[in-house]
């Protein structure tokens, strides 16, 4: 039986998919992002996703290349945010952002700040060219 | 107006597309009664001959409705709200003809077309399947006009969302125009071919129905192959022309972000190029039956589902992209859950009557690389479906949304890729006869050296990753082995030799994503009007805005090089929609040079020196000099790769009215980020600051800024922020992308003219019960 190449070719064909497979699983926890409140993402300490408002009324730095804004998010809770690339484009316009990042000590520090503006794209081509 | 008329209006709107639906479901009809009556030639006939009546109604329907709306768009009458949301007076001919599948109801308006169209190409060649494959699209076609209707339907609501709705009020003076990205000549192109290669799915989606329909298990991939080649063709080309265009004018420097709307192209994609290599070996040897009609089905029900995706509205949340949702929702799910329910459910049923042929191969058989690879092929394809369908999997799980990160699929894919590279060298080199391992070894023998010498060479200069360093084996070991099968096949008979043409480019794309999408490189450079910035071993002098047809902000920037200087010209430019930042791209035979605008920072500023060590300069009344640099790190453990902060001070000397201050300002620069500056006030007048703007190492100066001088002009100096980034080897990609095309048009051409070869063959020697079928077949074409 065991002399069958195919049988073990089989076989090792069989255990590479399930290494894989549980790799794979691995790497989904990992790399799944998921939306949080302020308060959340406090709690989970990981990077994630905050939906939010840009507070106006509190003091922003715009102009710099170290970006520092205000914001709400769905839950009412305010937090300073810092952004090393500078004010990403659009900002003013947005009707909300969602900031990917990590919040440590009463500051969400952001890889990345997706603007929403009000304007409604609709062909895959235009939501591809959304991207940021 | 000319559509001023409500009667005119209503004939040529809403009434054609319904008139089209009837015409449609008709034909549904008809073509399934003429399936259902093969064993009665004469009742078939006429069931046949009203099908294709109702099909070419249907076709006439569809054109009309084309027509109707690009007249619509190219008059720009914008009372229609279609019109009105996608075009404006301003664009050209080319991008006014863009605007039709700008929006939802367009591009569902082309995947219709090309449906029809196709289906007068299957009426004219299908022959005996012409009745069962001619129902599953012509059902299809029917769902997709059903999401142009706009009808009110009483207890289910409204059905489809309709292209010719007015807007209501007032009509506009103008459009809202077409976004700026797509005014572009690879967006004229891009979304045609990419909807050709999605509506040309249906056609192997239909011969499999139609094979298990009928039970005819064996020779429906013979008529089914040159269509599912030309699937993977154009959608191929739909989806590399995207990463092209991505690259070219999005200016977030990539070809591939892993982006739902990419994914949902992609998987159809992997799905019919794995149906592509079993169908080869069902050809071949009969076996893989039931995995074929699978595939197939697979293949047709991943882009309905795409388009159930992209288009519901259900990543709506999770994504940046602001997908609408028309309220075809239901519409979508029903289009899916018939196709990909139906098409299993038969499957199922039929399973235990598909005969399955005990497949005898040996392991050094071509027929099991292929079916490896195709099994590959498929694991990707459902991995990376997987993943985008994530935010949709936690919505039915009542969890937190959350959304997978590039980064997952690039890892979890990476052994399958490695995969791929080693079985498509294999299974070339197998070409068509079974060999034994001896035989193997040595035809295995000069593309293995010459791959581990490439890939020992790659080592030396500095590839360190274990994942990488495998996958660059494998994929040249696939390219030297493909480009051996190539050049022996090709001295025969060229025309044999696509499969190993399009394998030589997929294994040089490997190589080309390692170099450009592994070891790229990008920085954020800030560029101070006027004054040089080193960055990557070039010079950049950013040298003030130019205006690009009127309204666009040029950005010119030099760029030396040695002894080479170009002039590089990002854009960016603001529309009623977004902002539009086209990058500029240096090429070069090894590397490009990608330059992409961040942002334009423009401030207040004081005076701005360039001093040389010990150079003094005066400037309303403050003598500022530059004494030398402070560092913060040892200069020699310095490693200008590492993603280490580098701090650097300045010692400078300020003197004021015979006053002189020392004081140090400094700025900390940082791989991938924008550098940072601290500046140091004067202790005499806090309000007076020097600031060390910039360094240019190679001329030991610097540049120092002295802000807060009372008399200060204030006139804002311009900072352009750009991305500066280098992408070794990416031409190797794009040679890639070209050889897959012509491998697939050379395999096409073969295959296509294979079909009449076996066919008059098969006349020639079964002039039984197959010619008289076709026979009679094509004397209804002719009738």
């Amino acid at each position: 039986m065991l002399k069958n190449p195919k049988v073990i070719v089989g076989s090792g064909v069989v255990a590479a998919v399930l290494l894989w497979l549980a790799f794979t699983a691995q790497e989904w926890a990992s790399s799944a992002i998921g939306y949080a409140t302020l308060s959340e993402a406090a709690a989970s300490k990981k990077v994630c996703y905050v939906k939010g408002y840009w507070v106006k009324e509190k003091p922003a730095d715009l102009s710099g290349s170290v970006f520092t804004f205000y914001m709400r998010d769905e839950s009412g809770a305010e937090t300073r945010v810092v952004y090393r690339n500078g004010k990403p484009n659009n900002f003013e316009e947005a009707t909300s952002i969602v900031v990917q990042g990590k919040y440590e000590n009463g500051t969400l520090y952001a890889k990345d700040i997706l603007v929403k503006c009000p304007s409604k794209y609709q062909s895959e081509a235009a939501d591809k060219a959304k991207k940021i | 107006m000319p559509t001023d008329n409500l009667l005119l209006e209503f004939l040529t709107g809403k009434f054609v597309t319904i008139v089209g639906f009837v015409a449609a479901m008709l034909a549904v009809a008809a073509y399934f009664k003429a399936a259902q009556t093969e064993h009665e030639p004469l009742i078939q006939k006429e069931w046949l001959r009203l099908a294709r009546y109702a099909f070419l109604g249907m076709f006439v329907a569809i054109v009309i409705n084309g027509l109707h709306l690009l007249y619509l768009i190219l008059t720009h009458q914008f009372q229609y709200n279609y019109v009105k949301s996608y075009s404006d007076t301003t664009l050209n001919i080319f991008y006014l003809i863009s605007t039709f599948y700008a929006g939802q109801e367009g591009s569902f308006m082309l995947w219709m077309f090309y449906g029809a169209l196709l289906g007068l190409f299957v009426i004219r060649i299908a022959r005996d399947y012409e009745a069962p494959v001619m129902t599953v699209l012509t059902l299809s076609e029917a769902f997709l006009l059903s999401m142009i209707m706009g009808i009110q339907v009483p207890g289910i609501g409204v059905i489809g969302s309709d292209p010719f709705a007015l807007v209501g009020g007032e009509v506009p003076k103008e459009g809202d125009g077409l976004n700026a990205l797509l005014q572009n000549p690879w967006m004229v192109i891009h979304p045609p071919t990419l909807f050709l290669g999605f509506s040309s799915l249906i056609v192997p989606f239909s011969f499999a129905i139609a094979a298990l329909w009928k039970n005819r298990y064996d020779d429906w991939v013979r008529p089914a192959l040159p269509w599912i080649l030309f699937s993977a063709l154009t959608l191929g080309t739909g989806i590399m022309m995207g990463g092209y265009w991505a690259y070219k004018v999005l200016g977030w420097g990539g070809y591939w972000g892993w982006d739902p709307v990419e994914n949902s192209s992609l998987v159809p994609w992997l799905m019919i190029v794995a149906l592509l290599h079993t169908t080869l070996v069902q050809k071949k040897n009969g076996s893989l039956k039931r995995f074929n009609l699978f595939l197939a089905i697979l293949s047709y029900s991943t882009i309905l589902y795409s388009a159930f995706l992209t288009r519901s509205g259900v990543l709506g949340d999770t994504s940046v992209h602001s997908f609408t949702d028309l309220g075809l929702y239901n519409q979508l799910v029903a289009f899916c859950a018939v196709f990909f329910l139906g098409g299993l459910g038969l499957l199922l049923w039929r399973f235990p009557r598909i005969p399955s042929a005990g497949s005898t191969d040996s392991l050094y058989s071509r027929e099991f690389f292929l079916m490896s690879g195709s099994l590959v092929l498929m694991l990707i394809g459902l991995v990376v479906l997987a993943g985008t369908s994530a935010p949709l999997i936690d919505q039915i799980l009542g969890r937190p949304i959350s959304k997978i990160e590039p980064d997952f699929y690039n890892k979890t894919t990476l052994p399958l890729a490695v995969l791929i590279g080693f079985l498509s060298a294999i299974g070339q080199l197998i070409w068509w006869k079974r060999i034994d391992r001896d035989t193997l070894i040595k035809n295995l023998a000069i593309p293995i050296s010459l791959a581990m010498l490439m890939t020992s060479v790659l080592v030396l200069f500095g590839m360190k990753e274990i994942g990488m360093i495998v996958l660059t084996l494998s994929a040249s070991f696939s390219l030297f082995a493909n480009a051996q099968v190539f050049l022996k096949i090709a001295k025969g008979n060229w025309r044999f030799a696509g499969g190993s043409l399009t394998h030589i480019g997929l294994a040089l794309m490997l190589l080309g994503i390692i170099g450009s999408g592994k070891y790229d490189e990008s920085r954020f450079v800030e560029l101070p009007v006027g004054h040089p910035v080193q960055v990557f071993g070039r010079e950049l002098v950013y040298a003030g805005i130019e205006k690009i047809d009127g309204a666009k902000n040029g950005f010119k920037i030099l760029v030396r090089e040695g002894t080479k200087e170009h002039t590089a010209m990002p854009v960016m430019y603001e529309t009623r929609r977004m902002t539009v930042q086209n990058p500029d791209v240096i090429h070069s035979l090894t590397q490009d040079f990608y330059l992409a605008p961040v942002n334009l920072l423009r401030r207040p500023s004081g005076h701005r020196f360039v001093l040389a060590k010990d150079e003094a300069q005066t400037h309303d009344g403050y003598t500022v000099k530059f004494t030398g640099f402070k560092m913060y790190q040892d200069p020699s453990a310095l490693n200008p790769a590492s993603s280490q902060p580098i701090k650097i001070g300045a010692n400078v000397e300020v003197t004021k009215d015979g006053v002189t201050e020392r004081v140090e300002p400094t700025l900390t620069i940082q791989a991938g980020a924008a550098p940072e500056m601290e500046p140091a006030a004067l202790q005499t007048n806090p309000a007076v600051k020097v600031l060390l703007v910039n360094i240019d190492a190679n001329n030991r100066k610097v540049m120092l800024e002295l802000q807060g001088l009372p008399s200060a002009t204030m006139v804002p100096t311009e900072t352009l922020i750009v991305e500066a980034s280098i992408k070794p080897f990416i031409n190797v990609l794009w040679v890639g992308t070209y050889l897959v095309f012509l491998g697939f048009c050379l395999s096409i051409y073969r295959r296509w003219q294979e079909r009449h070869l076996r066919h008059t063959r098969q006349a020639q020697t079964r002039p039984a019960a197959p010619l008289q079928k076709t026979g009679s077949n094509e004397s209804l074409v002719a009738s």
